[in-house]
């Protein structure tokens, strides 16, 4: 209790069953002051995650609790701290982008002009115009200033950025940095684009079918992941520390998740010729949600797939 | 049990919101309602079965138009959603909501029915029973149940139920000699062609009273889920 206090965030065995998939059970924290990438293969459950927690869904069982208040479908106090931009943005389409801020504005004790023309000058806004004429770009930018004007100090992005040209990402994105700059503030979004993660997240959460697969600092992952390539006279069907192995002749590829590890049981092992390389942020992405699907198929099958 | 407000009468924010977004299309389904029975009326007074249908055409249109002006409301309860006030205040908003435009109606439809000779008025305030009940047990069920869901899903239950017996007693009073002979003995109607109008003005409020409620209460219901 005394931690969810603490946490901007807290899901504590959230479930969510639809037909032919279940989210969880999903346990995740988020501290204040983070920026916490939520990232998996489409239909793992991202936005699944997220309805649960703005409330677009009731989960089936488990606690959402943000900032100490717990989310239930029969107060919607706890929402005066959070703020949700989702994959498609609701509006009261007939009505212009002013209209739309002065109707949202009256629900919101925290709600601030100031900001909100900030950030349309920023974000060049037209807002004397109907939300049903406006671009793709300015309905996720309309979004974002209707949420972050009340200023909420949990800002949850589900793929906000997708559909949108350089300029448009660009400015949304200075308005992220601008958002967590006192680092009281907290980010959770989910996204596919990796380079978005780069730059704003502090950690990535890994999801697939439903569960977290992984959860890890970003520079770890970095540190952590390497190619390996080496030469060795004798068979090796694994090598410690590492999530795929590929030999051809006496030349072996390797991915490590465990650099330190794996280059250790190498020097053990007398491999030759040893050279490891960085992977990038994309590419261990793909490799972590790979590792955790050949996990379940040998969970399953009593085969590895290594 | 929880308070069914906020602190701020936030529900009152939402139906006042509710209204002032929804308001062409109110307005433009009242007129259209009153331009149509005027129509009728002057038009084909002569025929008492269109007469009957006299009020009931108007609605019919009028509701298709009404639910087609009305076409982004998904999205906008997805963003009601997302407002600081609890799901039940969201619900019960929109129902009141619709429930001051199924007003408009009602009384334009009464108006038209009583104003068209021939038509048999028990049959039309029996129909305004039907949709003024129901509306009021779907506003009951979510004031009295904690659970939104559980509350929806009775809700929904009990309408449903109450739809189909309505539309499979029409049925039967017109396509048995016995149920129009039934409804001959039980109804004010002074005559046997009234009474088979009425019974057919009630398969039509049937599917109509379904229609809406689809329409209306169980698509907003998967916002609940």
């Amino acid at each position: 209790m005394e931690e969810a206090m603490h946490n901007a965030l807290t899901l504590k065995g959230i479930v969510k069953k639809y037909r032919g998939f279940t989210l969880g059970p999903l346990d995740l924290t988020l501290e204040p002051g983070r920026v916490l990438a939520y990232i998996g293969p489409n239909g793992a459950g991202k936005t699944t995650t997220m309805h649960c927690i703005s409330g677009l869904v009731k989960p089936d069982a488990g606690t959402v609790t943000l900032y100490g208040a717990g989310a239930t479908p029969f107060s919607g106090d706890w929402k005066q701290n959070m703020g949700y931009v989702g994959d498609t943005q609701a509006f009261l389409e007939d009505w212009t982008a002013e209209q739309n801020l002065a109707a949202v504005k009256q629900f919101y004790a925290s709600w601030s002009d100031t900001r909100a023309s900030e950030l349309c000058s920023m974000l060049d806004l037209p807002l004397h115009k109907k939300v049903t004429h406006m671009s793709a770009g300015s309905r996720v930018k309309l979004s974002l200033v209707r949420t972050l004007a009340f200023e909420p100090r949990l800002l949850m992005l589900d793929e906000p950025f997708a559909g949108l040209d350089p300029a448009a990402r660009a400015d949304i994105i200075d308005s992220m940095f601008s958002f967590i700059e006192d680092r009281q503030r907290s980010i959770l979004f989910s996204t596919h684009t990796i380079s978005d993660i780069e730059r704003l997240a502090d950690e990535i959460v890994f999801l697939d079918n439903g569960t977290i697969v992984q959860r890890s600092l970003k520079e770890d992952l970095a540190e952590n992941f390497r190619r390996f390539s080496f030469f060795l006279k004798s068979s090796l069907s694994e090598l410690p520390g590492c999530v795929s192995l590929k030999q051809k002749g006496d030349r072996y590829e390797a991915v490590s998740s465990d650099c330190t590890k794996t280059a250790r049981e190498l020097q053990k092992a007398g491999a030759a010729n040893v050279a490891q390389s960085r992977m990038n942020l994309e590419e261990i992405a793909v490799t972590v949600i790979k590792m955790h699907k050949r996990r379940d198929m040998r969970d399953n099958h009593g085969t590895a797939y290594v | 049990m929880e308070p069914l407000m906020s602190k701020g009468g936030d529900m009152w924010k939402l139906l006042a919101l509710e209204l002032k977004y929804s308001k062409a299309a109110y307005l433009f389904c009242w007129g259209a309602a009153l331009g149509i029975a005027l129509v009728l009326y002057l038009a084909v007074n002569t025929f008492s079965y269109i007469m009957v249908m006299g009020g009931s055409v108007p609605c019919i249109v009028l509701f298709l138009v009404w639910a087609g002006a009305k076409e982004d409301e998904e999205k906008r309860i997805r963003l009601l959603t997302l407002f600081p006030v609890s799901v039940r205040e969201i619900a019960v908003s929109q129902i009141l909501s619709f429930f001051l435009f199924l007003a408009g109606m009602i009384i334009i439809w009464s108006v038209s029915s009583v104003l068209s000779p021939g038509v048999y008025v028990p049959g039309a305030l029996l129909s305004i029973a039907c949709f003024s009940g129901s509306i009021i047990t779907w506003a009951f069920l979510i004031w009295i149940f904690s659970d939104m869901k559980q509350g929806f899903n009775m809700a929904a239950g009990i309408i449903f139920i109450v739809s189909a017996a309505l539309l499979i007693a029409a049925i039967i009073m017109v396509g048995t000699r016995m149920g129009v002979k039934a409804l001959y003995w039980f109804s004010l109607s002074p005559g046997r062609e009234k009474t088979v109008y009425e019974a057919l003005s009630m398969i039509l409020l049937s599917c109509i009273l379904v229609f809406i409620q689809y329409n209306v209460f169980i698509r907003r219901r998967s916002y609940l889920k």
